[in-house]
């Protein structure tokens, strides 16, 4: 209860200050960052509780993205509804990839995800009459329509992406603690002894990894309406995936807030850089990739553990000192 | 028929990259249970350099149109010296952290090594003009592309290098033993660290042979190790993850099923067809394809 009213209380801040901020270049600076952190969140689903890496988080982005965006501009499906379907169709991608590899011990379902990708970037290009190929599907509206996700003010999808933020954040602090957090760390610390203890390894994983891949399209349903504008190459990019994936590392998969401090980082990296060296981009994925060899090399658990170490370090000196 | 003769034609000299690509995977993978998820960005790598090299000159008249091929021999070592570079900063170290951080750090380096070159080279397409780009053989009604033509051939060279390497030479041995078991091996006063170093430096090598072939025809881009290495990724899987000589076949399988979707159905398809098998594999005969019994490397 304390901690749900910790999360509430921090949405409402994030939302007030999302609301005061005038500029709107750093209000899009927050919102991309609202998204990231969503999706670095839902990953460490998967990640935290289980260890498996996902390479292929922006397979649900894209494919809830473009179920929904389809259906509302052919059929006129509302996005809600749409949505929904479109989860459905991430969950179905995710269970099919999670049977054929969560089973195995080794690389297999790294490789199986990162790959994942690729082949719906390209069923994407090769369907074009339905997904617009390359070019990609645009979505223009004029007026507000909230049944349909479509505001005209953006600060309005700030306010939902940071919601849905803190209600990932409230039900993976709910997860740890419930039956089934219990079977996942039984299987973390030793998949042997909780098989044997009855507990079905594979289903168990297969279950997590749906729940992550659900989380993640529903960020990625919310993000279309907001971006208005469907790019394939971003949306089942590498990039994208391996983004989410490291934002997650960087910030420190073993904490609930450790995706969203690395995602303030790699958007702080992301305007610093634009701001010395203009948009020509390179310096952000660069930073971010060499700050992930420094971290595993250094203090694998992020910046979470080296904030809490630092701050340890100032208030234990004087004591010392002292004594 | 002249199609189907000539799709197979066409993906057997595509996968003789992809087999470059898959052999260095798995000898990495073989000896040090570590998957490399930056190699495609070492064939990045490897690609500016043969690009740097080519555009200083070409050979003079004796080579004819073979003149631009100088550069394979310096890149491989350039790009064998890096990966020792790589062992030596980051894999020594990491070889003790267990498989999640080090694909971390494999995929940390991959997006940053994309990041610097895209800083470094701009995000445009570069290929240096030469005479091998386009150029083709006829015979029997088929179409020999001379690029990639010349890039299967050495692959398959190489491939009877490394075969041989491993059967008969006394690294080969260690490598074997080490890949079976680190911990016996070791006890037997093999040193493990060794093989590590001279495997990774092998692999980054031959990484860099392939970016040497392929800059005639194909364009280097900050991305262009994604297009490889994801193929490559299902091709070690399909033959057997630590086969090398396995992954040689599962590159040219690759190569063969990817020209047969292209010619039947659509270019775009092919990633999809090569992932069902892939899935298949995985249910099925999870070893591999090319992998009889407990046989490593």
């Amino acid at each position: 209860m304390r901690r749900a009213l910790v999360i509430f209380a921090a949405w409402m801040a994030a939302a007030a200050a999302g609301l005061l901020l005038k500029n709107d270049y750093f209000a899009s600076v927050a919102t991309a960052m609202a998204f990231l952190a969503l999706w670095a969140q839902s990953w460490n689903l998967l990640c935290g509780l289980t260890g498996n890496i996902s390479l292929g988080h922006s397979v649900f982005v894209a494919v809830a993205a473009y179920v929904t965006v389809i259906l509302f501009q052919q059929a006129g499906v509302s996005p809600l509804l749409g949505g929904l379907l479109g989860i459905l169709g991430s969950v179905v991608l995710a269970s099919i990839v999670g049977a054929a590899t969560l089973r195995l011990r080794g690389p297999y379902f790294t490789l199986a995800t990162l790959s994942a990708a690729a082949v719906v970037l390209s069923l994407i290009l090769h369907y074009s009459q339905l997904t617009g190929g390359p070019s990609g599907l645009a979505i223009t509206f004029a007026q507000d329509s909230p049944f349909d996700l479509e505001f005209t003010n953006v600060r309005a999808y700030f306010l939902i992406a940071t919601g849905l933020l803190a209600a990932v954040t409230l039900f993976l602090d709910f997860l740890k603690r419930s039956k089934l957090g219990f079977y996942i760390a039984a299987i973390k610390s030793s998949e042997e002894a909780a098989a044997a203890a009855g507990i079905r390894v594979a289903l168990v994983k297969v279950i997590v990894f749906c729940l992550s891949a659900a989380l993640t399209a529903l960020g990625g349903v919310v993000y279309v309406f907001y971006i208005g504008f469907m790019d394939p190459n971003f949306l089942s990019g590498l990039t994208l995936s391996v983004e989410i994936a490291l934002i997650a590392v960087v910030g420190g998969m073993d904490y609930l807030i450790g995706p969203i401090i690395g995602a303030i980082f790699y958007e702080a990296i992301d305007v610093a850089a634009n701001a010395t060296f203009g948009a020509s981009g390179g310096w952000d994925v660069m930073l971010l990739g060499f700050a992930v060899v420094v971290m595993v090399m250094t203090e694998p658990r992020g910046l979470c553990e080296l904030t809490i170490r630092l701050l340890r370090l100032i208030h234990r000196r004087p004591a010392r000192f002292w004594s | 028929m002249i199609i189907f003769l000539q799709s197979i034609l066409n993906g057997l000299l595509i996968g003789g990259v992809y087999a470059l690509v898959a052999m260095g995977l798995n000898l990495m993978f073989g000896v040090m249970k570590l998957v490399n998820f930056a190699h495609g960005e070492f064939l990045m790598a490897g690609m500016y350099v043969a690009v740097g090299l080519a555009s200083l000159g070409t050979l003079p008249g004796a080579f004819g149109m073979f003149g631009i091929y100088w550069v394979a021999i310096p890149t491989m070592f350039v790009m064998a010296a890096v990966g020792l570079a790589f062992y030596l900063l980051l894999l020594d170290r990491a070889a003790r952290f267990g498989e999640s951080p080090q694909i971390l750090l494999t995929i940390g380096l991959s997006i940053g090594a994309q990041g610097l070159a895209q800083v470094l080279r701009g995000s445009g397409f570069k290929l240096v003009p030469n005479p091998i780009n386009g150029a083709a053989i006829r015979f029997g009604g088929l179409n020999l592309q001379l690029g990639p033509a010349i890039a299967f051939i050495v692959a398959l060279a190489a491939t009877i290098v490394m075969a041989w390497v491993l059967r008969a030479t006394r690294f080969g041995k260690s490598a074997r033993a080490v890949a079976e078991s680190a911990e016996t091996a070791e006890m037997l006063g093999i040193d493990a660290r060794r093989v590590y170093i001279v495997s990774t430096s092998i692999a980054i090598g031959l990484v860099g042979l392939a970016a040497a072939l392929l800059i005639p025809y194909q364009y280097t881009f900050p991305n262009v190790g994604q297009n490889f290495v994801v193929v490559a990724f299902l091709a070690i899987v399909i033959a057997g993850l630590g086969n090398v000589v396995g992954a040689v076949f599962g590159g040219l399988l690759m190569g063969v099923m990817q020209s047969l979707t292209a010619s039947y159905f659509d270019l775009d398809l092919s990633t999809a067809a090569i992932y069902l098998l892939f899935l298949a594999v995985l249910l099925l005969r999870p070893q591999g394809l090319f992998t009889r019994g407990r046989r490593t490397l």
